[in-house]
């Protein structure tokens, strides 16, 4: 590494350097040539730790989506052999099939179309992960020792903004906590800052029992509805599969079920939508919703906040939404199939309002009071629509 | 459960500097988390069967030759292929010492005594591949100061090297 002994001073590696493109092949023999390959390895490094360095990919966070990914693929390859899995503490598979009707002949676009899944293996209750107890049930108080980290206000919340015991709190590190909703049911978690989480039906979010550091992330698997307390030095992120959300203190909606697009929808203040990378980054005012498009692009526009604010109010609120996405909805909430045998009724646009609280029935029967389709559900559970 | 937690730790330990080494050679953010994902998968998998002492190595390799294929689909030049190939060969004596995941690791140490203005030199002129010219405009100082900015990086790095060695 003597100076003096280098053919090359740094002047004409530089030089040599400058504007470099990976299409210039001259350029790399020479380097190659001139025995340059660890000075421009070198500085190429420097320049990558420097640019990754701006903003460290979060570790934790791709852990946890990495090892969630990991156990969906696992899940997904045992349904192929047939086994049937109990008990599996995860969000539930969403199975999109066309489903073809035996014996028939293909492709006369008449055939009943499954449009929604049911599972079979699906929770019963919610389920909290923590690092020390994996697989709690989320519930009130049952007598057990439980962390001091958070407080069940009921079976379906869950506080980390007053912990029970204060001294406990600041001695206990934070913990990566995972949080999964089942099918029918929402749950409201108020996080560490005081933000407040509304998760819907069937849905999973990672996030630590207490921010630390500069940034308040979390992963979001399903749909969520945030009302994130104000802090303009710490950002809060919500990740998902495919996008980040990035704020300062707002309320929007995160919808990224599996199958569907992601969609961010902004009900106040303003907010900064990426992809995974933040190469492609987009900001929405109140009313507006992006949506990350298969081109890698975002679409942006104009929508009714009012079905993002009355699903965490115990509605289902649709207006000007196709029965499709209304069927798929219900299949998620009720949790049963969802076959269309009347393919043209899955295109007309509805204005739709029924309370989720009430069975499934119920809300059949209000759509059927519409007179522009038949919609049963038969002896084999499913639900039809005709 | 104990297995997990080994393989987390292998994780956070090694997630950032294998995503350094991918992005020097490949550039794309997007690419280097789905290569820098699959070589964890396949850790992941056969995890029970692995020698622990191999695993940083295999990591090195996999994502060496992810970026490699995905380098020969692009348009670059056969040149820089071999360039790349090249950059982790040459310390046969003592590969321990020099190799791959040992340089991130002093380079990401480095990152902290480098002044925020020479990091953005280093960006402008080696990712997005500004001429020294325009990056002096940008950042209204000289070229020569540009360059020089450069020059001691490197030499800082030289330095930290060769203490280590």
């Amino acid at each position: 590494m003597d100076t003096k002994d280098r053919p090359v001073t740094d002047e004409e590696l530089l030089d040599l350097l400058e504007g470099m493109s990976e299409r210039d092949g001259e350029l790399w023999q020479q380097v190659k040539e001139k025995g340059l390959t660890d000075d421009c390895l070198h500085l190429r490094l420097l320049a990558a730790a420097s640019r990754i360095g701006q903003e460290e990919p979060d570790v934790e966070v791709l852990l946890a989506a990495f090892h969630a990914g990991q156990s969906r693929k696992r899940r997904l390859r045992l349904r192929r052999w047939g086994l049937s899995l109990v008990g599996v503490a995860a969000a539930v598979l969403l199975l999109f099939l066309w489903m073809l009707p035996g014996g028939n002949g293909a492709g006369t676009g008449k055939e009943p179309l499954l449009v929604f899944a049911s599972d079979s293996a699906a929770l019963r209750s919610p389920v909290l992960q923590t690092e020390k107890a994996p697989g709690v049930q989320a519930s009130a108080d049952d007598g057990t020792d439980r962390p001091a980290v958070w407080v069940a206000k009921g079976p379906h919340e869950l506080d980390y903004h007053t912990p029970a015991n204060l001294s406990a709190y600041a001695k206990d590190l934070p913990e990566r906590h995972s949080l999964t909703v089942p099918r029918g049911q929402t749950f409201k978690l108020i996080l560490s800052d005081g933000t407040e989480v509304y998760l819907n039906a069937d849905s999973r979010l990672v996030y630590p029992s207490r921010f630390t550091g500069k940034e308040r992330s979390v992963f979001l698997d399903g749909e969520a509805y945030f009302r994130v307390a104000k802090d303009a030095g710490h950002p809060f992120i919500v990740r998902t599969q495919t996008l980040q959300t990035r704020v300062l203190g707002t309320e929007f909606n995160v919808s990224g079920y599996e199958g569907s697009d992601t969609e961010v929808t902004l009900v106040e203040g303003s907010v900064e939508v990426s992809d995974a990378d933040r190469q492609r980054t987009v900001r929405i005012k109140p009313g507006e919703q992006a949506s990350l498009q298969t081109d890698g692009g975002f679409a942006v526009q104009k929508v009714d906040v009012s079905q993002y604010i009355h699903w965490r109010e115990g509605y289902f609120y649709y207006d000007n939404v196709t029965l499709l996405d209304i069927m798929k909805e219900l299949g998620r909430w009720y949790n049963v199939s969802v076959v269309f045998c009347n393919a043209e009724a899955m295109e007309s646009r509805l204005h739709f309002v029924a309370d989720r609280r009430q069975d499934l029935q119920h809300a059949l029967t209000l759509l059927n009071r519409m007179n522009k389709f038949t919609i049963t559900q038969k002896a084999d559970g499913r639900v039809y629509v005709e | 459960m104990e297995e997990k937690t080994e393989f987390d730790d292998i994780f956070r330990l090694y997630y950032t500097r294998l995503f350094i080494y991918a992005f020097q050679m490949i550039g794309t953010k997007e690419e280097c988390r789905d290569i820098v994902n699959s070589a964890y998968e396949h850790v992941w998998m056969n995890f029970q069967l692995m020698d622990r002492s191999t695993v940083r190595s295999f990591l090195y390799s996999f994502v060496r030759s992810r970026c490699l294929d995905y380098l020969r689909h692009l348009d670059v030049h056969n040149q820089y292929v071999e360039y790349c190939k090249s950059c982790d060969e040459g310390y046969e004596p003592e590969p321990a010492l020099m190799d791959m995941d040992y340089r991130i690791v002093i380079i990401r140490e480095l990152m902290s005594n480098l002044k925020p203005s020479t990091r953005q030199i280093l960006e402008a002129c080696y990712i997005d591949k500004k001429k020294y010219r325009e990056v002096a405009e940008e950042m209204n100082m000289s070229t020569s100061a540009v360059k020089k900015n450069l020059t001691k990086a490197l030499n800082l790095l030289r330095e930290k090297i060769a203490k280590k060695q």
